[in-house]
């Protein structure tokens, strides 16, 4: 299964663009790292692929379904797109009922396994009876990510889903990336946080203004660097000690 | 003016049935210092943050607490039981909730604090319009807040903060959702304030905070593990690996000491590094 944008361009607004001729393609087992500065057009990105937005031209196609054509609910069978802030996604009062929400919605068969394997997998078993605003901020991101993959979809979308996670939640989701890597799901994940998903990426894009100015593997990303500081991104400070001194950085 | 803060063996419960948020924390950030509080989700940061400014003592009637907090002149036992702002500023972990929703600007939305200080007649426009400017976002003074990206989102509730130009400012995990040139940007924001504004600022990493801290204070379950320089930090890094993303660090370090000539000059040379711009 695949994700394909064809010459995508998206405007809120007629005449300011936020993305412009905006053309790749993703195949499930695929991990897409979207880079860009703050405003360049990542989150608009993510709520094209499921159909909260409609491109304003040029063509998406989600397993063969024209996101212009298909509504959002036909489109979460294949896409699962999690915001950056945990706020505007839960609901519900507890978060066993959460992660249950997308797999019975979508009328799994084994919608209860789907969500007991997302339970563990994040590590959320203890506070499963707790209600989502309880938890702590870091937690209920964590949350919002076992939602996803509760929904048993192809594809899954986070937007910067380490943001605001300490080492412990990272370390759950850097499992929990490796995991889905090995599962075959593709991936897109938008994020600052190259030391966690560059090397688990298969490919790198990076938006600039709305625009593409990078696509392809981590490695060529890193060896010509110039790349990123012409979008306005440098690499993390760990990143280019490790480089200066020969550590592996993937 | 600066104000120091002083923090004598704070403790805190939220209800009598819940485990100690803070226990005998103290701490001293000179007036016009940057004093990083670093630790892991849970370790008590932004409880300390809401102590400081008055949210704890006027939002949980129920608590249990002990000790006492100064700021500046002013000592209070345990702790401060009314909002402090506008002497002290705090910039939420989630700038979403900060925002007043009721300003259909970006401009306006800044201008509303002043206008709540009473101090919109003093040429605001030209404060405002240099605050954005120096912020990066004032390619964006007329658009709504709630079309801002995160990271724009962010700069706009620092904003909302700086032009009440407070003594004191607490920053809670201002980086999470910036991208590398914005924190840049944001390091050299919090330097321009140095001697002007104390400034105490949360992260779960350490490069943010080693790059721009007088002082390094790391909290862990509601304890002080470490109260020190950023240069004795690096010096002890092994002793934090299971609360805080240390393990690159170690490896650089070890890399740094192995080409120089051990682990205080390795020290230095990553302190440097960090310095960088």
């Amino acid at each position: 299964m695949r994700i394909e944008f064809q010459n995508v361009h998206f405007a809120y607004k007629p005449r300011v663009p936020v993305l412009s001729d905006i053309s790749f393609d993703l195949e499930t087992g695929d991990l897409l790292l979207i880079l860009g500065q703050n405003g360049a057009g990542k989150s608009t990105l993510l709520k094209l692929l499921n159909g909260i937005l409609k491109p304003t031209g040029g063509s998406i196609l989600v397993a063969g379904c024209d996101t212009a054509t298909h509504s959002t609910a036909a489109l979460a069978r294949h896409v699962c797109v999690t915001f950056q802030n945990p706020a505007d996604q839960l609901f519900a009062s507890m978060v066993r009922r959460e992660i249950e929400f997308a797999p019975r919605n979508l009328k799994r068969r084994d919608a209860g396994k789907l969500a007991e394997e997302a339970l563990s997998l994040c590590e959320l078993d203890p506070v499963a009876l707790r209600h989502p605003y309880d938890l702590p901020p870091a937690q209920r991101k964590v949350l919002t990510v076992a939602s996803a993959i509760a929904s048993g979809s192809s594809f899954l979308a986070f937007d910067e889903p380490s943001a605001g996670l300490s080492q412990l939640e990272r370390r759950i989701l850097d499992k929990v990336i490796g995991s889905l890597r090995a599962n075959e799901r593709g991936l897109l994940v938008v994020s600052h946080d190259l030391e966690l998903f560059l090397p688990y990426a298969s490919k790198v894009l990076l938006l600039h203004q709305g625009t593409l100015v990078f696509l392809g593997e981590p490695q060529e990303l890193l060896r010509r660097e110039e790349i990123l500081e012409a979008a306005g991104l440098k690499l993390p400070a760990l990143m280019r000690l490790k480089k200066d001194l020969g550590i592996a950085l993937l | 003016m600066a104000a120091r803060i002083l923090v004598d063996r704070f403790s805190f419960q939220y209800g009598p049935d819940l485990p100690s948020a803070l226990a005998e924390v103290s701490l001293d950030v000179p007036p016009g210092s940057c004093c990083a509080l670093l630790g892991p989700t849970g370790a008590g940061k932004t409880t300390l943050l809401h102590a400081l400014v008055g949210i704890l003592g006027r939002h949980h009637p129920g608590s249990l607490h002990s000790g006492s907090i100064c700021i500046g002149k002013r000592t209070f036992t345990p702790l401060p039981r009314d909002i402090l702002f506008p002497e002290v500023g705090l910039v939420l972990q989630d700038p979403y909730v900060q925002l007043s929703g009721v300003r259909d600007t970006v401009y306006d939305e800044v201008l509303f604090t002043m206008e709540n200080l009473g101090t919109a007649a003093e040429n605001a426009e030209t404060r405002i319009v240099k605050l954005l400017r120096e912020l990066g976002i004032d390619h964006l003074a007329f658009r709504q807040p709630s079309t801002l990206s995160g990271g724009e989102t962010q700069r706009l509730a620092l904003a909302t903060m700086l032009i009440a130009a407070p003594e004191v400012l607490l920053l809670d995990e201002p980086t999470s959702a910036l991208d590398t040139a914005v924190i840049g940007r944001l390091r050299q924001i919090i330097k321009s304030l140095q001697g002007r504004t104390t400034v105490v600022v949360t992260d779960t990493h350490i490069e943010f905070p080693l790059a721009l801290a007088d002082q390094i204070v790391v909290l862990h379950q509601g304890r002080v593990l470490f109260s020190g320089s950023p240069r004795d930090f690096i010096l002890r890094i092994e002793d934090f690996e299971n609360v805080l993303p240390l393990h690159g660090w170690r490896e650089v370090l070890d890399g740094l000491a192995r080409s120089s000539m051990g682990r205080p000059h390795a020290a230095d040379l990553l302190g440097k590094a960090l310095a960088e711009p």
